[in-house]
């Protein structure tokens, strides 16, 4: 039979958690390290630090105490820095990492406050690497401190370290001396599950160098003691099944079966607690597992519920985008459609315009021109006969005639070429300041043979500096149609008069005449010259083409001409323009 | 007094001789061309004071192609474009050679007359004034331009004696008469840019080849023909400065 505690384990110095199930108790440890961290200046980083060091995230805390110390590099704060130093070291060591954490260790200064922690827990980490010498030097520099110092450290552990390490040299003297002295410390304190390993360790030291009544006495207090452990955790079980077992290996030895059978039997009976606690807690891991898949298709669900709803989102989105498309088109050439037929109405109105002037200018070329001619064919054949007869005196008067008709003709001719690029908008445009006064004198000019003729007198009473803004070709048709009508109208030994005035709002062309005058019924007509049309125009009743130029003329000018009757007999016409 | 001596640009001799027979008639001189090519050599060899140009060249707008070389080589000529259109396509066309008138055929004496007036008128800036009263004058650095009954003929500034402001113009009175310039002195002063001329005071510009006396002292000025000129104290002294009386 053999003895189940051949190798000593270290009594570790770093805290059971979890030995009470309501609630973690904190460790002096901890309270320390917490205590340190609220009196370090606060920010982000440490209160992570903190946390994930409490909540033993080895991994969290290395990073973050990593990144912290990179941050403060250029601060050369030596508490700072040792303090994270400490942290990265205790979480290398932690994650059994022991080269790493032995680097971090080394790099702390003396003066640091966890000190003492440090060369424990370097005096652990050679022990882990069985460099038991320099495990007992660093062990026994911890031991040989005040105990006020410490800083919680427990020195029964300490010792019980330090006899273990003795133990593993073999060197038993000395291991059972701090052994027994740390034992002696443990059991004036209440940490049972450690005594209980304490008693193991010593009970084993005796029993293998065959030390029995020893090694039984202390075999028997570990049972004992925990037989009155009252929590259910794995560990308390388990050492309550060791212990159970090796005093059944013990009497078995002594022979004892009886007694041996009883112990076994007890072993079994916590190596069941403990299976069945090991079952219960595989259990909860496995209903834990079930919970997370549970809860992972429950988020697939989601997951996919959610992706429906996108679509189905996305799906609206693009309908709503299609339909606005569909309406801004329809709205497009809807719009575009009613624009083509506005024009093609405003189209269907110029052409009636420009038929309305054709049909007119035929009726012009057909009636108007067709007489002059017939009179000039008429005039020829006289011409003809007078030359036969030699009548000179005829001949002069009828040549006199022809002239007269050919000239009224070119004058109506000049009218209908004017009237169409007037129309088509073709007529030079150029208005200017205009002297009225040689203008007049120009056309009045091509008049003199004209009325001479007739015996018409021609008078003028012209201002020599009155300006008017007209173009000045324009102002030549207006005053040549005016003169015309005038001769036609007044018979022989009569008068025709122009005037120009000018007040202070506007200027002022008259033409006064002793002619025929007008009917009440004319003046009325061409009173309305203002809106009358080409399609208006009755042509019967003496209002022709010229007039209505005159008329279009002046209004594009800005100006009104207005028709009045000159007492006794005859006309006036007035132009009237703005002052320039 | 000199009468003015015009270029005919025109090709139907028909139409060429007409004008030719009224421009005569009223004392100017004519020189007819027929084409382009004759009228650059003609320019060549005289002096003209302005041009009639029809636009129509053998069915071509000749004319105007003439009048655009002619302000691309820098040659500067009063000129009126002769045309039988009036329409608007032609003369927007024309109007980028900027004619100083335009005259439309048929036409009559007066009307040609006038144009005439016009074009030198526009030449140099001075509207309204010639065509409008026959009192008025054009001025330019050489000549002056006068009517003398219907036609227009230039007058050198030489016998110009002296130049008086008048309300808002200047009166210039000269060895045949007085005419009117409807500008300010001091542009008149600008456009004859003459040393000739000199001025006495606010109101008098003086042709200092027309003094015979000179009364510093009683600040007064004889002319020929007894013309008489005040002289002011501002303008005396920048006067007298030249001592170009001082023989």
């Amino acid at each position: 039979m053999y003895i189940r505690f051949l190798l000593f384990f270290l009594l570790f110095l770093l805290p059971f958690w979890g030995i009470s199930q309501e609630k973690p108790q904190r460790t002096i440890f901890q309270e320390e390290i917490i205590r340190y961290s609220n009196a370090l200046p606060k920010n982000e980083n440490l209160s992570k630090v903190q946390r994930f060091f409490l909540e033993k995230e080895w991994d969290s805390t290395l990073v973050y105490a990593s990144k912290e110390l990179k941050s403060i590099e250029k601060q050369k704060n030596s508490e700072l820095t040792d303090f994270y130093h400490f942290l990265r070291g205790y979480s290398f060591h932690r994650k059994k990492i022991y080269q790493e954490a032995k680097r971090a260790y080394s790099v702390i200064s003396e003066q640091f406050v966890f000190q003492p922690y440090i060369v424990a827990y370097l005096g652990e980490i050679a022990a882990e690497l069985h460099e038991f010498e320099k495990a007992i030097s660093y062990f026994k520099k911890i031991d040989a401190l005040d105990s006020t110092k410490t800083l919680g450290l427990r020195k029964g552990v300490i010792e019980t370290n330090i006899g273990a390490c003795y133990t593993h040299l073999e060197e038993f003297d000395k291991a059972e001396y701090y052994l027994v002295k740390g034992l002696k410390i443990q059991e004036t304190t209440k940490d049972t599950l450690k005594l209980i390993g304490s008693y193991g360790n010593i009970a084993n030291f005796y029993y293998n160098q065959y030390k029995d009544d020893l090694a039984i006495p202390y075999f028997k207090k570990a049972l004992q003691l925990s037989r009155k452990l009252k929590v259910k955790s794995i560990e308390s079980f388990r050492l309550k099944s060791e212990a159970a077992e090796n005093m059944s290996i013990v009497e078995e030895n002594r022979k004892d079966f009886v007694k041996a059978l009883h112990y076994r039997k007890e072993y079994e009976q916590w190596n069941d607690s403990l299976n069945n606690q090991n079952k219960i807690w595989e259990t909860a891991q496995r209903e834990k597992q079930e919970a997370i898949k549970e809860k992972q298709k429950e988020v697939a669900i989601l997951k996919a519920d959610n992706r429906t709803k996108i679509a189905e989102r996305n799906g609206f989105i693009y309908a709503a985008i299609v339909l606005l498309i569909f309406l801004a088109t329809g709205t497009y050439l809807y719009r575009g459609k009613i624009k083509a037929n506005k024009m093609i109405a405003a189209q269907k109105e110029a052409l009636d315009e420009l038929n309305a002037t054709k049909d007119y200018l035929f009726s012009v070329v057909s009636h108007d021109l067709r007489s002059p001619v017939n009179a000039l064919r008429k005039q020829h054949r006289k011409l003809k006969q007078h030359i036969v007869q030699h009548n000179f005196e005829a001949l002069k008067t009828t040549i006199d005639t022809s002239t007269t008709i050919s000239e009224r003709m070119h004058g109506l001719l000049n009218n209908v070429l004017h009237w169409s690029l007037e129309q088509s908008q073709q007529l030079l445009y150029k208005p200017e300041s205009l002297v009225v006064k040689p203008i007049i004198e120009q056309v009045l000019y091509d008049f003199e043979n004209l009325a001479k003729v007739k015996s018409i007198a021609l008078k003028t009473s012209l201002d020599t500096a009155l300006v008017i803004n007209f173009d000045r070709e324009s102002l030549k048709i207006v005053l040549r149609n005016l003169l015309d009508n005038a001769i036609k109208y007044t018979e022989s030994n009569g008068e025709i008069c122009i005037t120009t005035k000018a007040d202070m709002t506007k200027n002022c062309i008259e033409i006064r005449d002793t002619g025929i005058g007008f009917s009440e019924e004319q003046l009325e007509r061409m009173h309305n010259l203002t809106t009358l049309t080409v399609e208006k125009i009755d042509r019967s009743r003496g209002v022709g083409l010229g007039l209505l130029l005159c008329a279009n003329l002046i209004r594009k000018h800005h100006g009104t001409l207005t028709f009045e009757r000159n007492l006794p007999k005859g006309s006036i016409v007035k132009i009237t323009l703005p002052k320039t | 007094m000199e009468n003015l001596h015009i270029l005919l640009l025109e090709d139907t001799q028909e139409e060429a001789d007409e004008l030719m027979t009224i421009i005569q008639e009223n004392e100017y001189i004519v020189t007819h061309v027929l084409n382009e090519q004759e009228a650059f050599k003609q320019l060549s060899q005289q002096r003209f004071d302005m041009m009639i140009l029809d636009i129509m060249i053998q069915g071509k707008p000749e004319g105007i192609d003439f009048a655009q070389r002619l302000d691309a080589e820098g040659i500067s000529i009063p000129f009126l474009f002769l045309t039988s259109v009036q329409s608007r396509v032609i003369f927007e066309k024309a109007k980028y050679t900027k004619p100083f008138s335009y005259l439309l055929k048929p036409f009559n004496v007066m009307e040609l007359l006038y144009t005439i007036e016009l074009a030198i008128e526009t030449y140099h800036k001075q509207e309204n004034t010639m065509s409008a009263d026959a009192a008025n004058a054009v001025i330019a650095p050489e000549f002056l331009f006068v009517k003398k009954k219907r036609k227009v003929v230039k007058v050198n500034v030489d016998t110009i004696n002296y130049i008086e402001v008048s309300e808002k113009y200047c009166s210039l009175v000269c060895d045949e008469g007085n005419y009117l310039i409807k500008l300010s002195l001091a542009k008149i002063k600008n456009i004859l840019a003459n040393p000739d001329f000199k001025q006495t005071h606010r109101n008098y510009l003086v042709n200092i080849h027309k003094i015979k006396e000179l009364y510093v002292e009683d600040n007064l000025i004889i002319l020929e023909a007894n013309h008489q000129v005040p002289f002011s104290e501002r303008y005396k002294a920048a006067f007298l400065k030249d001592g170009l009386f001082f023989r």
